[in-house]
C-alpha cells in the first residue's frame, strides 16, 4: 500500500509539473504583456524595456520558467500586472472561499438530488419515474451552464422576484449559481448511480437477501447502495475538479466574486501571473482530489494496488 | 411492504436535512462576510486611524437600499474595468471610474459643450503664455478634503502629479515628462522650472511648448493625470490610504471598495463647494455579463446600467428609459494599416494595394469606402443610435471642422458598390472578371465600450467580398494588434477600431503622429503608429505650440482635408453614450464627458 501511495504521489507531482510548463508556455507565447499594460500611444521603447526588465520578460523563456518554478514552489506567483502590484497568489486565496462556498453547495445539490434519483430510478426501472429521471439526466448533461444560468436568473430574479440576480451575499444569492453549477453533476451522478445500482440489484446476494425477507428499503438503501457506491466515488474527484473550473462561466453570469471571475479578468487583461496562479491552484486541486480518491479506491479494493 | 416507500422517503429526508443544514451554515458564514452586496450590509474595510493625529472620520458600514428606506441610492452597474486597482496612477481612463465621484481635478468639461470648452474645477483660473511654454494656475480656496484632512492647496497638486509619474506603467508618466522636462513636479521645483507662489498659486515653465496642459493633461474626464488627493492623508498613512479610504474633494466620499466588484460612496456630510448630490449614497458595481446587468436593473438591484444597444428595446419594453449623452462620445473607424510614408517601412503594393502612395492607393481606399453601406450598419447594428462619422478624429464640436466633409460625404464616400468596382479597375486591380482582385485581412477585436465592433468587422469583410476583394476575417486580441503597430513591418491589415472623441491634439497624436525616427531601428520612437505622413507630423508639432485659434483651425483643417480627400481612413459611425435607467428612481443624468466614461454622477437627479 505504501509503495502504491508513493507511486501515485510521484505521478501527481509530475502532473503538476507538466501543468506548470504548459500553463507558463501557453500564457507566454500568446504575446507580450507589456503591449497590453503600457498606455496606448504613450510608451517609449525605454518604458517598454524598463517594464520588461522589471517583470523579467527580457530573459529567455526557459530561464523565466525556472525562476517562475522556484518562486511558485514557495507560493510566490509574482505580482498581478492588472491589479496594481497585488500578490497573484494572495488574490487567488482571497477569492477562493467564495468559490469554495459555491462549489460546496453545488456538491450538496448534486448529491441530494443525484444520489436518491439514481437509486430510485434503478429500483423502479422502466417505470415513469425512471423515464423522468433519465430525461432529467439527459437535460442536465446537454444544457449549457451559461444558458441555464441566464434562464434561472430571468425566471427567479426578474420574473418571479424570488431571488437576487447577482453578487455575493447569503443563501439566496448562492442558490441559482450553485444549482447551475451542480445541475450537470446531478445528471452525471444520477446516471452513474443508476447504472451501478442496476448491476448490484442483479447480483446473487441481493436475491438471497430478498428471499430471506430483508425489507426492500433495506436491500436497496443499505446493501445495494453501499456496493454501488464504489464507481461513483471515483467520479467525485472529477466533480470536485470540474466544480472549480466550472465556476468560470457561472461566476461570470451571476457576478459571483470568486476565482472563476478572477480567471476571466486575468485572461482578458493578459495578467499572466494571476492566470498562472489560478490554473496551477485549480489543476493541483484536481490532481490532489484524484490522488485521494485513487488511494481510497485502493484501500476499498485491494486488487487495484497490484495492477 | 406497503410502508416501504414511506420509510424510503424518511431515509431520504435525513441526507436532505443534513445537506440543508450544511448549506445554511455556509449561508450564515457568507452573510457575515464583508462582500455582501445584494441585500445585506457591506462592512467597509477598517480605515487607518490617521496616524499622526489626523482626524479621519470614517463612515459607518454601508446600509443597502432595502434596509435604508430613508436614504436614496444611486446604483450604477457597468462592465468590469480593464484594470482594477487601488493605485490611481496605474488606472486607465476607464479604470478611473471608481475614483471619479470622490476626487476632483484642476479642470473639467461639460457634456453639453464637449471637450473643446474647458471649465475650471479645482483650478479657479489659469494663464498661458503666448508661446504655450509658461502656465500659471490659481486654485480654488476653501475647498475641504473628506474625513477632516484639511484644505486643498498646491501641495496636493504636487503629490498627485508626482504619484502619476511614479511608475513606468502610469499612462501620464511619459507625456507629462515630455513637456515638464522632469520626472516629477518636485523635481521641476528643484530645477527652478516651477514656482509655488503661495498655497493657491503655482507657475510652471515647460521644457517644450504644450498648448493643451489645462485642456487635456489636467482634466480628469479625459485623462486621469490630475485627480487630486490629499497630501496630508498621504503623509499620515502612505499608499495604504488608497485601500482604506482615500480622501478627495468630490461631492461623494469613499465608503468601501472590493476590486472587481463594487465601490460605495456617500454624500459628504457638509455643504460641498460645488454641488450637494440628490442621492445620499452611490454604488458602482461591475458585472461582466450584459444580461446580468439588465437583470439587476429590472429587479431593482441597480437603477442605472450600461448594456449594449441590442438590449435597449427589451429594457424599454419593461418600462425602463434610455438616457443618451448630448454629444457623441465614441466612434468606430476602420484603419487600412500600412500607409507608412515617413519611416519608409517596406510595404508591398502588389499585395497591399491600399498602401500604395499617390493616386493608386487613394483609388483603392475610395473603392473600399464606397463598398460600405454605413446606413445599414447604423440601422442594423447600432439600432439607429448613431450618426455618420465623416472624417476620423474630426467632429463639428472640435476645432478645425470643415463642413465640406459632411456636405460632400455622400458624393465622395457614399455607398456605391458598382462605382467601387470601377475604381478598382481604374487602379489596376481588375482581378478575374471582377473577382479575386486582391486579398486583405480584416482583424476583428473588441474593446470595452463598443461590443458592436465584431459585427461591424464581419459586415465590412462581406462588403469587401462583394466588390471582388478577397477579405479574410482574423480574430485577434487587441494586444496582438498593438504588437503589430509597435513593429510596423507586421501592420498590414485592415482594423476596425474604437475612436474616442477627444481634443484634436490628443487624437492626432494617437492616430496620425509618427514622432522622431530612431536611427538604430529605422522605426518611430514608440507609441502606436496607425499611419505616417510628414504633413501630419508637422501639423501635430505645430499644434502643440500654436495658441492662435484661427491658425489652429487652419492647421487642423488642412490636415483633415488631406486625410479626407485621399481616403486615408474608412470612417463609419459616431455614437452617443447611453445608459438604461429606472425612470421611477432616476430623473436625470448628464454624462461625464465625450470619452464615454461615466462622470458627473453627483449631478444625477432623483425622482421626487
Amino acid at each position: 500500500m505504501q509503495r502504491f501511495i508513493l507511486f501515485r504521489v510521484g505521478q501527481a507531482i509530475i502532473a503538476v509539473l507538466l501543468v506548470s510548463i504548459i500553463v507558463f508556455m501557453l500564457s507566454n507565447i500568446t504575446g507580450d504583456a507589456t503591449s497590453v499594460m503600457l498606455p496606448m500611444g504613450e510608451a517609449t521603447p525605454e518604458d517598454i524595456q524598463a517594464l520588461k526588465e522589471k517583470w523579467g520578460l527580457d530573459k529567455p523563456l526557459h530561464l523565466r520558467y525556472l525562476t517562475f518554478l522556484g518562486n511558485a514552489l514557495q507560493g510566490d506567483f509574482g505580482e498581478s500586472y492588472a491589479f496594481g502590484g497585488q500578490s497573484a497568489m494572495g488574490m487567488v486565496l482571497d477569492r477562493f472561499p467564495a468559490t469554495l462556498q459555491l462549489g460546496g453547495l453545488a456538491i450538496v445539490i448534486a448529491v441530494i438530488i443525484g444520489v436518491p434519483l439514481g437509486v430510485i430510478t434503478a429500483a423502479r426501472k422502466d417505470s415513469w419515474l425512471d423515464y423522468q429521471g433519465k430525461g432529467l439526466a439527459f437535460l442536465g448533461q446537454s444544457v449549457p451552464s451559461f444558458w441555464l444560468g441566464i434562464m434561472l436568473l430571468w425566471l427567479f430574479a426578474v420574473k418571479l422576484g424570488w431571488l437576487p440576480s447577482s453578487g455575493k451575499g447569503g443563501l439566496s444569492h448562492m442558490l441559482m449559481p450553485a444549482f447551475t453549477l451542480g445541475f450537470f453533476q446531478v445528471a452525471a451522478l444520477l446516471r452513474l448511480i443508476r447504472s451501478s445500482m442496476l448491476d448490484v440489484l442483479d447480483t446473487e446476494f441481493v436475491k438471497l437477501a430478498r428471499i430471506k425477507g430483508v425489507p426492500e428499503w433495506k436491500v436497496i438503501w443499505k446493501h445495494c447502495l453501499r456496493n454501488a457506491f464504489i464507481a461513483p466515488l471515483t467520479y467525485f474527484a472529477i466533480i470536485i475538479g470540474s466544480l472549480f473550473t466550472g465556476t468560470v462561466i457561472v461566476e461570470t453570469v451571476f457576478s459571483w466574486p470568486g476565482v472563476g471571475q478572477l480567471a476571466v479578468g486575468a485572461v482578458r487583461g493578459r495578467d499572466f501571473q494571476v492566470l498562472q496562479a489560478v490554473v496551477i491552484v485549480g489543476s493541483s486541486i484536481y490532481i490532489l482530489s484524484n490522488l485521494i480518491v485513487d488511494i481510497l479506491y485502493a484501500y476499498l479494493d485491494p486488487r487495484i494496488r497490484y495492477t | 411492504m406497503a410502508s416501504t416507500p414511506l420509510k424510503t422517503l424518511l431515509r431520504l429526508a435525513l441526507p436532505i436535512v443534513l445537506s440543508l443544514s450544511l448549506a445554511a451554515a455556509l449561508a450564515c458564514q457568507s452573510t457575515a462576510a464583508p462582500e455582501d452586496s445584494g441585500g445585506g450590509a457591506a462592512a467597509p474595510a477598517a480605515p487607518a486611524s490617521g496616524g499622526g493625529g489626523s482626524a479621519t472620520a470614517m463612515p459607518e458600514p454601508t446600509a443597502m437600499p432595502a434596509e435604508a428606506a430613508a436614504e436614496s441610492y444611486l446604483h450604477l452597474a457597468v462592465t468590469p474595468l480593464p484594470q482594477d486597482t487601488f493605485l490611481p496612477w496605474l488606472a486607465t481612463s476607464s479604470g478611473h471610474l471608481p475614483f471619479r465621484p470622490m476626487w476632483e481635478n484642476l479642470t473639467t468639461i461639460s457634456p453639453r459643450t464637449g471637450v473643446q470648452t474647458i471649465l475650471p474645477q479645482l483650478a479657479r483660473e489659469w494663464d498661458v503664455s503666448p508661446d504655450a511654454s509658461e502656465y500659471t494656475f490659481r486654485l480654488q480656496e476653501g475647498v475641504e478634503f473628506h474625513f477632516g484632512h484639511g484644505e486643498f492647496t498646491v501641495d496636493d497638486v504636487i503629490l498627485t502629479i508626482d504619484q502619476q509619474m511614479s511608475d513606468p506603467l502610469a499612462g501620464c508618466k511619459a507625456p507629462l515628462k515630455r513637456f515638464m522636462g522632469s520626472d516629477s513636479m518636485t523635481e521641476m521645483i528643484a530645477a527652478g522650472n516651477m514656482e509655488v507662489i503661495d498655497d493657491y498659486t503655482f507657475k510652471m515653465k515647460l521644457a517644450q511648448p504644450q498648448v493643451d496642459v489645462a485642456d487635456w493633461w489636467f482634466n480628469i474626464l479625459v485623462v486621469p493625470c490630475a485627480a487630486v488627493r490629499s497630501s496630508a492623508q498621504h503623509a499620515a498613512e502612505g499608499d495604504a490610504m488608497f485601500e482604506s479610504g482615500p480622501a478627495g474633494t468630490g461631492a461623494y466620499q469613499f465608503v468601501n471598495r472590493e476590486l472587481k466588484e463594487f465601490t460605495e460612496y456617500e454624500a459628504v456630510p457638509f455643504d460641498h463647494w460645488r454641488v450637494n448630490p440628490e442621492f445620499d449614497r452611490l454604488r458602482i458595481t461591475t458585472a461582466p455579463e450584459d444580461l446580468t446587468r439588465l437583470a439587476m436593473l429590472l429587479t431593482g438591484e441597480a437603477n442605472m446600467v450600461d448594456v449594449p444597444k441590442v438590449l435597449h428595446q427589451q429594457a424599454i419594453d419593461e418600462g425602463m428609459e434610455i438616457f443618451e449623452s448630448p454629444l457623441p462620445s465614441v466612434g468606430l473607424t476602420i484603419l487600412p494599416l500600412g500607409q507608412y510614408y515617413a519611416s519608409e517601412v517596406n510595404w508591398n503594393p502588389d499585395t497591399e494595394p491600399w498602401n500604395a502612395p499617390g493616386e493608386t492607393g487613394a483609388l483603392v481606399r475610395e473603392a473600399m469606402n464606397r463598398a460600405i453601406n454605413r446606413e445599414q450598419i447604423i440601422n442594423e447594428l447600432f439600432k439607429g443610435r448613431g450618426e455618420p462619422m465623416y472624417n476620423t478624429i474630426f467632429h463639428d464640436s472640435l476645432e478645425g471642422w470643415n463642413q465640406r466633409w459632411a456636405d460632400e460625404f455622400d458624393e465622395k464616400y457614399g455607398y456605391d458598390p458598382e462605382r467601387a468596382k470601377q475604381l478598382l479597375d481604374e487602379a489596376g486591380f481588375p482581378g478575374d472578371n471582377g473577382e479575386n482582385r486582391f486579398s486583405l485581412e480584416v482583424w476583428q477585436s473588441s474593446l470595452p465600450g463598443l461590443p458592436e465592433t465584431i459585427e461591424v468587422s464581419q459586415s465590412v469583410a462581406q462588403a469587401f467580398e462583394d466588390i471582388g476583394i478577397d477579405a479574410r476575417l482574423v480574430e485577434v486580441e487587441f494586444a496582438r494588434a498593438l504588437d503589430a503597430f509597435r513593429d510596423l513591418h507586421d501592420a498590414h491589415f485592415v482594423l476596425p477600431v474604437r475612436q474616442t472623441i477627444r481634443q484634436i491634439n490628443a487624437n492626432a497624436r494617437i492616430y496620425y503622429y509618427t514622432g522622431p525616427i530612431n536611427p538604430d531601428t529605422g522605426l518611430p520612437n514608440g507609441g502606436v503608429i496607425y499611419m505616417e505622413d510628414p504633413l501630419y507630423d508637422m501639423t501635430y508639432e505645430a499644434l502643440l505650440e500654436e495658441t492662435d485659434q484661427a491658425e489652429r483651425d487652419r492647421l487642423v483643417r488642412a490636415m483633415g482635408d488631406d486625410i479626407y480627400d485621399t481616403y486615408r481612413t474608412i470612417p463609419i459611425v459616431n455614437i452617443r453614450s447611453t445608459l438604461v435607467v429606472n425612470p421611477d428612481e432616476v430623473a436625470e443624468y448628464e454624462f461625464g464627458s465625450l470619452t464615454g466614461v461615466f462622470g458627473h454622477l453627483e449631478y444625477a437627479k432623483a425622482v421626487k
